[in-house]
């Protein structure tokens, strides 16, 4: 299961560099932004599927949701000269690193289970 | 885990790579937007090179018409040499070895009690040589097309010296600094935006700048004067002076 995100973002680079897309250099502090919500956007769906309770679409509504509420926070922040995207990194962040924990707990979880079964 | 959520997950891991990528792309692309040229700048440099193409073009004409001229007079020896007087008048012109007339500034630098009094330091004066050359140096690179300090016509081997406080060297030739007179002929606003800075720089020596429009045409530059020995430069190729 693991694996579906993996193949899938290797599969999204490839598409990205295959058309070598970029946007201009000014709006890329807002894409970075977009980039962790929707890390922890998908680590919080691998979490939820690990833990048997994957909502599809509270996943998708949540991306895109996520995605451009980071990015118009850091757009509202840089209009009003206030570094709001640090709000943004800050929570998405901390949110990213209990979901990697939860996510690496629940898989030794799995496989201490699958050990003492065998 | 159902299809449908499968699916979900790795479109919406393709879209994240998709967005890594581009991200990536945008950060590490080759950056041209180093050197931001604005519009102004732009429209005034393609101006000066649209101008010196017509100049370049004209030159060409000229030349092709000179060389018809020479080509026409083979026969005739009088009209030849006065052919190539005519050359010899425009080389003359062009190396400051002739006068020549037209609208200009002339700038009067001098002795100010009200400067003094203003903060100016007569003291500072000691660079005046300095500032001289400096301000020449603005003239010639807005418009100026010819030069003279105290009617000694500035050209490629004069030389500015201050011997002392009370003595300036131009073409070496003693001139007195407390009252100097700087005459250009040549674009009379562009020459006045070049040396906006200047007015301030001798008023702290203590010395006042004024500078006078001469729009009717009749403002001489005399010709340079002084022989050079060429003695150490000498033309490229076999011929000597």
């Amino acid at each position: 299961m693991i694996w579906i995100p993996v193949i899938g973002l290797v599969l999204g680079v490839l598409l990205g560099f295959s058309f070598n897309l970029y946007i201009p250099l000014q709006y890329s502090s807002y894409l970075s932004i977009a980039i962790l919500a929707a890390l922890d956007t998908v680590f919080g769906g691998i979490r939820a599927s690990l833990e048997k309770h994957f909502d599809s679409s509270v996943f998708i509504s949540g991306f895109f949701f996520n995605t451009l509420l980071a990015a118009l926070l850091a757009f509202i922040g840089v209009q009003l000269g206030v570094d709001l995207y640090l709000a943004a990194v800050f929570a998405f962040g901390v949110r990213l690193f209990n979901n990697l924990a939860s996510i690496r707990r629940l898989i030794v979880n799995r496989s201490r289970h699958s050990e003492k079964n065998s | 885990m159902e299809t449908k959520h499968k699916v979900s997950l790795f479109l919406v891991s393709i879209l994240l790579g998709s967005m890594l990528t581009v991200q990536f792309t945008t950060v590490h692309r080759p950056r041209i937007d180093n050197k931001v040229v604005d519009n102004v700048q732009m429209n005034a440099e393609l101006t000066q090179e649209k101008d010196r193409q017509k100049f370049y073009y004209s030159e060409i004409d000229r030349l092709e018409q000179q060389i018809k001229t020479y080509e026409n007079k083979q026969g005739n020896r009088e009209e030849l040499v006065k052919a190539m007087a005519e050359d010899l008048d425009k080389v003359k012109l062009l190396a400051g070895v002739k006068a020549v007339k037209g609208n200009g500034i002339i700038i009067t630098i001098e002795d100010s009690f009200d400067a003094v009094a203003a903060g100016g330091d007569p003291s500072k004066a000691a660079s005046l040589d300095y500032y001289l050359y400096q301000l020449i140096n603005y003239l010639n690179g807005n418009e100026a097309q010819a030069v003279a300090v105290e009617n000694h016509r500035i050209v490629s081997v004069s030389s500015i010296r201050s011997i002392s406080q009370n003595n300036l060297q131009v073409n070496a030739v003693m001139i007195d600094p407390r009252k100097i007179s700087i005459k250009a002929v040549g674009n009379i606003e562009q020459m006045k935006i070049g040396m906006n800075l200047f007015p301030q720089f001798f008023r702290e020596m203590g010395k006042d700048f004024k500078v006078t429009d001469v729009t009717n045409g009749s403002l001489i530059i005399p010709a340079y004067e002084s022989t050079v020995d060429f003695k150490y430069a000498q033309p490229e190729g076999d011929k000597k002076l």
